[in-house]
Order: structure tokens, then sequence, then C-alpha cells
């Protein structure tokens, strides 16, 4: 089974628990199975797998009615919007990790593909199923999102960056 | 922060993930080249993709996937027709099956189609725009970062009269080549390496094979260019020349055999 530990590692990340993940990433070979006839040879399976994933973990998504509220996602975005702050001169692991945790769906499984993943926007926006401005608009935000985070986790360990964004 | 900086910021993480487009691109890097502060903020922005990738990556958390692999593979056993369920308990059938199938996944692979193209491509967008300059062992270590530096350390200085000017990442539709420039009579040569993530090196002639035996040398001719090009595990080695000018096979030769093993040192890691 190709992929599998990479897909339950991002399935973990979306879904939060690791037994949701696990039926998640069953689902997604399953599906993967039975739709073989229509993978095209040449073009890049772990990008099809990706895309079932996707596609399984939207529909469980929609079947639990677990949505996220479009109040918090404006929100969101707008707060990534007004001000970019500059990433922290100190970074470590768990602070990175700490501040990716805070950032929302859709955009912290937008910055997963790409940013850690490193699929092209192309390639994202097909396993996604969104116009490829759609993932652009997600990574900017998301991107943004985990800087503001990132600049808080600074602030509450007091590696001030002010003084840089004051010279800057 | 000057109004230059704002802009160019608004386009660093679209750099880092080499999706820009070149003329974009080019103009990040020549500010960044003189921009203490975003070049700063760029390496800041390339480490937090490190931390995390490295913590989102970290196999550890995700633990034996064993039992896991065990219960898809029990799934899809019983999501099959029952008469295929029966067929499948003899072991032949199965072999067989799975011949096909790791048959079928080798051809499958995907052909990297545009590799020599964008090799010529970045050529002209870079080499041949690129200012005069003199080799600058500092310059080279600023611009040519992340995987690869350290590269041109194990390059020679000079390979049978082409001497080497410089050095630096160069991102190129959506790819992430590390960009060498050699000089020679006037005629300047690239050579680029980058990760094999696109797929296999498409077909071409070959034209010799790399000193130690390890890859062929395969080559074709575009606009006016020759791209020679080697293959290793995980990288796609490439010089480009001028076809009126071809890169002698001793310093192709010399360039290639280097780099790869360059790079087959960070395949090991």
């Amino acid at each position: 089974m190709p992929f599998l530990p990479e897909l339950l590692r991002v399935a973990t990340r979306m879904c939060g628990a690791r037994d949701r993940a696990e039926d998640l990433v069953q689902e997604t070979f399953l599906q993967a199975w039975r739709s073989f006839a229509r993978f095209q040879t040449g073009t890049n399976c772990r990008a099809w797998l990706y895309k079932i994933l996707m596609f399984s973990h939207s529909k469980q998504r929609r079947s639990q009615a677990r949505q996220p509220s479009l109040t918090e996602l404006d929100q969101a975005g707008e707060k990534a919007l007004l001000f970019d702050p500059p990433t922290p001169d100190v970074l470590t692991t768990e602070m990175v990790n700490a501040a990716f945790g805070r950032v929302p769906e859709p955009f912290r499984t937008t910055v997963v593909i790409v940013d850690v993943e490193e699929f092209t926007y192309r390639e994202a926006a097909d396993i996604l199923d969104v116009p490829i401005g759609t993932v652009m608009s997600r990574l900017s935000r998301g991107r943004k999102l985990l800087r503001h985070e990132l600049a808080s986790c600074a602030e509450a360990l007091n590696l001030d960056t002010r003084e840089r964004q004051g010279s800057s | 922060m000057t109004r230059d900086c704002q802009q160019i910021r608004e386009l660093l993480d679209s750099f880092l993930s080499s999706e820009l487009t070149v003329e974009t691109n080019h103009t990040v890097l020549r500010h960044l080249e003189l921009c203490d502060e975003c070049r700063g903020e760029a390496d800041r922005r390339r480490e937090t993709r490190r931390l995390l990738s490295a913590a989102l990556k970290d196999d550890a958390n995700i633990g034996d996937v064993g039992a896991l692999r065990a219960r898809i593979g029990a799934a899809i056993d019983a999501d099959q027709p029952r008469g295929w369920r029966r067929a499948a308990r003899y072991w032949p059938l199965a072999a067989a099956i799975a011949l096909v199938l790791s048959g079928a996944m080798w051809w499958s692979r995907p052909v990297d189609a545009a590799a020599f193209e964008d090799s010529a491509g970045n050529h002209v967008a870079c080499a041949l725009g690129y200012p005069p300059a003199a080799y600058d062992a500092a310059r080279i270590k600023k611009l040519l970062t992340g995987r690869f530096a350290g590269l041109a350390d194990v390059l020679a200085r000079d390979y049978d009269g082409y001497e080497l000017i410089d050095a630096h990442l160069c991102p190129y539709n959506g790819r992430d080549y590390a960009h060498v420039i050699y000089r020679h009579d006037g005629h300047l040569v690239s050579l680029f390496a980058e990760p094999a993530v696109r797929g296999t090196l498409p077909r071409a002639e070959q034209v010799g094979t790399l000193p130690d035996g390890s890859s062929p040398v395969t080559a074709k001719s575009l606009h006016g260019f020759v791209v020679d090009a080697a293959g290793t595990r995980q990288h796609h080695l490439f010089v480009v020349s001028d076809e009126q000018a071809t890169i002698s096979n001793k310093a192709r030769d010399g360039i290639l055999s280097s780099t790869a093993q360059f790079v087959r040192k960070l395949e090991e890691q």
C-alpha cells in the first residue's frame, strides 16, 4: 500500500483523532481499489490518493454536519489580511507546531498540501477540487495566520519582535 | 521597510514555493541580493516550513501502521465479489496479479516531459541575462543555500578551461534548480541540479556515460542549445551549452560527475 504512513499523518492532522484518521485512510484505500480502473496511467498516483483522501474527508464531514462556521472563517481571514507580521527570529518545532494547530480549516489543510507535502498550486487545486485562485487565497491567509500565531507565541515567550518591526 | 520590500514580502511565499513567473522570480532574487531585511525574512519563512515539515512528518507520531495495513487489506478482500475471493486463495493467481500490478506501477511512473525544455529555458532566462560576474565565494555562499549549500565547494573552479563564475538557487517554472554558471571563451554554460520529483528523464540520445559508470549521459538539441543530462536516484542534472560552442566532453563529464557525487551524498542522508 503506497503512501500509507504519509496519508495517515495527514489524515490525523485533519481529523484530530487517530481512530477517525484510520477510518478515513481505510475508506481512501477502499475507494482507490474500487475506482482503480479510472486511474490514468502516467499520472501522479500520490496526488490521486490525496484527492480521494480529501474527497472522503469532506464526505465524512458533511455526514457528520461538522462544517466550520462561515463567521469563524471570515474573522480569521480578515485578521490575516490586516497586517502581516514578520516571522520571529527564534523558532522551534514545538512553537511552529503549536502555532499551526491554531490555524483554522480550510487554510491549515491547504498549507499542509503545499508547504509540507510539496504539491504544486495546480496539483493542490486538483486534490482539493477547488479553483487555483482559491488555493492561492487560502495559502496566503493560512501562511499569514501562521505568522500571526508565531508572533503571539514569540510574545508569550518574551521573544520580542517589535524592535525589528519598528526598524523595518 | 520600503514599498519595494512590502511588495517583495507579498511574493516571498510563492517564491519559496517556486510558483512565480520567471520575470517576477528574478525580480525577487535581485531584491533579496540587495536587501538584508527581506533576505532574513525569506530565511525565517523557509525555516518555518522546514520545522513544520519536521513536526508533521515525524513518523514517531504515527507509530506502527501494520495493524491498519492488515485492516485495510481485509476490507479490500471483503469488498471483492465472492467468486473472485475464492479464486484469490490460489497463490499462483495472486502472485500473477501482483506481478501485473507491479508492472503497471512501473510503467505508470510519470515522465518529466519538460525536463530538457525547462533547463534550456532557464539558461536563456537566467544565465544569458546574467550580469558579468567574477567568481565571488562569499556571494555564492549567500545565494546557494538549502540542500545545495556546499555544491560550489565540491565543484572545481576550472574544468578543461571552463571557469566557474557564479552559483545560486534558481527557481524556474515550479522547479527548484541549483544553477552554476561556467564561462569559456566568452560562452556561458549552465549546470542545473534539481530533485527528480516530477518523474523520470524523458528519452534522449545517449552520448556518453558518467566516468564512474553510474549513469548514462543523454542529450537533446533545443532552440540552438545542447542539453546534456544525467540522473541519480533522486536528482536530475543538466548541462546547457550553446550549440555553436558545445561544451567539451571532458568538462561536461567533470561537472556532471562532481555534482552527481554531491547529490548522492544528500540522498544517503
